[in-house]
């Protein structure tokens, strides 16, 4: 029986889609049954970013109004046998799958993957209701960004209500090592403080995420890249590893631990 | 001046001035016509000297006194009389003024992190052991006290008490409240500092909501100190 990870934010754009498609990747890489599955009708990505756009026939919505079988609308990797994608529907509504669908959904994709990945839409309506009902587990995707912060921590307060779903874990995108340093943006310390969830991963800010995005490539397949490795290890702790964080080469001395661990900036 | 077998209104003076003692047997209307024949006798006596009001503390003894027998008994010693009334005292409470006093006193610990638009409301005090996250907001009628850090807002005395206060182990509010008072912090940093360490926020003699170290609490309200000075 496989496990269901949601992949969540609150806000739009912090990267939860690219998240979604490393992942995946990064599990297939290893070995894994991967079905990923995206939520985000009308404005659906996670085609684009694996570069299956073409091969689409039909969609979530399809299989949720029983048009086509559900294995009908799987689409297969270029890449990996193991790795599928459940596309999202373009131009249909919101409101044309409900949340005990999905529950059927990945009960149905559970029995023959070992992960099923839900790239969840931004905000917290419909779409977001329907990404978590059926999942095990979540992700949640923020970056160092006040603002993103705020809305992970909103998430986090209505993931924590679910029963269902296991404590949230935390992806830190987008980060930029020199405008932590200078005090520009937020310290990873300081999210981890104020969302006081367990840390996932890192993910650095590099133009190449883009490039191989565009490509249809997703960049975990690049075993040289250090957001590679970042998405990698992200793979290797769901599937239960310890891996040690990414070094991000700060501040790490006594008296800038104990700024931090009150919240005072240096 | 005319003798009663039974005085039901006594007027006395004791240390802390004039007080009106109430008979708490006799029926109400009795009392009042006792209460006003008693003022008319006493008028001279009662005479403030020039420009100065008479103060007196009503004590009711066990007479329950709801709200509109106290708006009686100050209406006539008030309005037609021109005495003020201190305190309004009696030894019994209403099953809900008790009911109330119990809750104001109650004191609900929980352990959370409160976050971004989550909010909580406690009869009483509450003890807060974990994080009230910027956007959350943590309201009780009583005092807030939190053993972590407090980002959000925090809303003590709901109900309007000035005395409540709020404490942080880490204090760095997007706003404070206390009753009606509303401060959030200064947005330029040369004025005073709003974060710290072990802070109280309370409400001082001017009306102000203001911020010190929670140590100086024991001090500022000496009615919740406890032991050992009990
Ligand atoms: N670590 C990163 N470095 C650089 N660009 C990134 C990174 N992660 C995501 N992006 C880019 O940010 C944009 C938004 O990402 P996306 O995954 O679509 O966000 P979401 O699904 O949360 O809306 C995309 O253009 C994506 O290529
Ligand atoms: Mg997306």
């Amino acid at each position: 029986m496989g496990e269901a990870i949601v992949i969540t934010s609150g806000k739009g754009g912090v990267g939860k889609t690219t998240t979604t498609a490393n992942i995946g990747t990064a599990l297939a890489l290893n070995g894994y049954r991967v079905c990923m599955i995206d939520t985000d009708i009308g404005l659906r990505n996670l085609d684009v970013v694996m570069g299956l756009e073409n091969r689409i026939i039909y969609d979530l919505v399809d299989v949720a109004q029983g048009t086509c079988r559900l294995q009908q609308a799987l689409v297969k990797d270029k890449r990996f046998e193991s790795l599928h994608l459940l596309p999202a529907a373009q131009t249909k509504d919101k409101d044309d799958v409900e949340p005990e669908q999905m529950l059927e959904i990945v009960a149905e994709l559970k029995k023959n993957h070992d992960y099923i990945l839900i790239d969840c839409p931004a905000g917290i309506e419909q779409g977001y209701k329907n990404a978590v009902a059926a999942a095990d587990q979540a992700v949640v995707v923020t970056t160092p960004e006040i603002s993103a912060v705020r809305d992970a921590d909103r998430i986090i307060g209505l993931l924590e209500k679910e029963k269902h779903v296991e404590p949230p874990r935390l992806v830190i995108n987008h980060i930029r090592s020199n405008m932590m340093r200078s005090g520009e943006a937020m310290e990873v310390d300081e999210i981890v403080t104020i969302l006081a969830i367990d840390l996932l991963g890192l993910v650095l800010d590099d133009d190449e995420v883009i490039k191989s995005s565009n490509a249809g490539e997703p960049i975990a397949l690049n075993p040289k890249s250090k957001v590679s490795i970042a998405y990698r290890n992200i793979a290797r702790r769901i599937q239960g590893e310890q891996v040690p964080l990414m070094k991000l080469d700060e501040d790490t001395g006594l008296m800038a631990k104990i700024k931090k661990f009150f919240g005072i900036r240096s | 001046m005319t003798k009663h077998v039974q005085q039901y209104v006594v007027l006395r003076g004791t240390r802390q001035g004039l007080e009106l003692k109430l008979d708490d047997k006799c029926s109400f209307h009795l009392l009042m016509e006792e209460l006003e024949r008693t003022l008319k006798e006493k008028q001279q006596q009662f005479a403030a000297p020039e420009g100065r009001e008479l103060h007196v503390t009503v004590d009711a003894g066990f007479r329950y006194i709801g709200p509109e027998d106290e708006a009686a008994v100050r209406r006539l010693l008030e309005d037609e009389f021109a005495v003020s009334i201190d305190a309004f005292e009696s030894d019994v409470l209403s099953k809900q003024e008790a009911e109330n006093m119990l809750k104001a006193q109650k004191m609900t610990t929980m352990y959370h992190v409160l976050r971004s638009g989550q909010v909580v409301e406690i009869e009483g005090s509450v003890l807060l052991i974990g994080d009230v996250n910027p956007g959350a907001e943590i309201k009780a009628t009583g005092s807030i006290y939190i053993l972590g850090s407090l980002k959000g807002t925090a809303h003590a005395g709901t109900e309007g008490e000035v005395r409540s206060v709020i404490c942080a182990s880490f204090m760095d509010p997007s706003q404070l409240r206390i009753a009606h008072i509303v401060r959030h912090p200064p947005e330029n940093d040369e004025e005073e500092v709003w974060r710290g360490i072990f802070e109280c926020a309370y409400v001082n003699e001017e009306g102000v909501l203001t911020l010190d170290r929670s140590v100086k609490l024991s001090a500022l309200r000496p009615e919740h100190a406890g032991p050992p000075d009990e």
